[in-house]
């Protein structure tokens, strides 16, 4: 697989920064294994890979309230209520990446 | 200077620091959006049937199709690492099938069922399943723009998997117990604690009863099928759109802006029978 480095053959990748959410259904440490396979060789061969991790938050139908929740227990943390969004868990995001030209 | 800070060292040109801020997933989606384009500018109501392997998705679809092919025209695209068997069990009913073989993918993903869509006649169905990979973990990140997910959970794998699997679970729109009928016989199952798991994922998914080899223990998931199917009939004037359900999350299937599918015919000589 090769890496999109058009405009930037010059350049080194020195650090990626994502965030993953435990509802994103990615595993931090799989996918850090898997990036020491895939920077092999490309521009961010040296590259560091910074994880942000993201906490569960849900937000109540019933009562509006945002509460922190596990990821198997996502249910209003205030007033029990059944029903609610997930306001964060579910990132996979790429954050930034930071480089230098050679 | 000093050896410990690395300010001895020849300072590196012009650092940059990109700020993306983009899902990962993005690649993914736009090929989900533009399948969905595809099913409704078609009026075809898409299922994703997910479940363990060997939970009975198969067998289910063999069932519904025994039970609703009269009615509606039906086809299903067929995931699995390897064979043709699923889709052979497909076509024996008289419905077309695509088999899609992933090789070791342990999913399937937008672009695959891409490519299966246009080996269908779109125009001519009013539901595709899309039999996803037996696997309750990788599935649940990829939309592959179907409407409605259907996670199947069956008696003989444990009533804690909701617990266990979340992130599919919580995305399901419908789980169906599979196997009803072995409960008799299973002492380490019950259908409450499995719907109390379900409950604690904050959706209020409903779970119904089925066993494929029994006709009546069918009619909560036919009945379920024909209202989704009820919503997606009056195609009068496209593009249609499907109702966003109001509990869909930030990341929820259903909530989407369909860009304008492309044109292609379909092509029908890949399809059996």
């Amino acid at each position: 697989m090769g890496y999109r480095t058009a405009g930037l053959a010059q350049a080194t990748v020195d650090k990626i920064t994502i965030e993953i959410g435990p509802l994103s259904g990615v595993d931090p440490s799989l996918l850090r294994s898997a990036f020491d396979v895939m920077r092999a060789r490309g521009c961010a061969a040296a590259a560091e890979l910074v994880i942000e991790p993201v906490g569960v938050q849900v937000e109540c139908v019933a009562c509006g309230a945002i509460s922190a929740a596990a990821a198997n227990r996502l249910i209003c943390a205030q007033c029990g209520g059944y029903r609610t969004s997930i306001v964060s868990g579910q990132e996979l995001r790429l954050l930034r990446v930071e480089m230098h030209l050679n | 200077m000093c050896q410990d800070c690395g300010c001895s060292e020849t300072p590196r040109s012009s650092p940059l620091v990109v700020e993306v801020l983009r899902d990962l997933r993005s690649a993914n989606n736009r090929f989900a959006a533009h399948n969905r384009a595809h099913f409704n500018e078609h009026g075809v109501l898409v299922i994703n049937l997910m479940s363990s392997p060997g939970a009975g998705k198969t067998a289910l679809l063999e069932a519904t199709i025994d039970a609703l092919s009269q009615r509606y025209r039906i086809a299903v695209i067929e995931g699995d690492l390897e064979t043709e068997n699923d889709a052979a069990r497909i076509r024996a009913r008289g419905v077309p099938a695509v088999q899609i073989t992933t090789g070791t993918a342990c999913h399937l993903d937008a672009n695959l069922v891409h490519e299966a869509l246009h080996q269908l006649p779109l125009a001519g169905l009013d539901l595709l399943f899309i039999e996803n990979v037996g696997n309750l973990v990788c599935p649940a990140s990829f939309d592959l723009g179907q409407h409605r997910n259907v996670t199947l959970l069956s008696v003989t794998e444990g009533d804690d998997k909701p617990a266990k699997y979340p992130v599919i679970f919580r995305a399901s729109d419908l789980v169906v117990l599979s196997k009803t009928d072995l409960l008799d016989v299973l002492d380490d199952f019950d259908p409450s604690r499995a719907a109390a798991h379900l409950r604690a994922l904050g959706r209020e998914t409903p779970m119904i009863e089925t066993a494929s080899r029994r006709v009546p223990a069918m009619r909560s998931w036919l009945a379920w099928l024909e209202r989704e199917l009820a919503v997606c009939r009056p195609v009068t004037s496209p593009p249609f759109r499907f109702s966003v359900r109001p509990a869909a999350g930030p990341s929820r299937a259903h909530a989407f802006a369909p860009g304008p599918a492309h044109t292609r015919s379909p092509s029908p000589r890949s399809v059996d029978p």
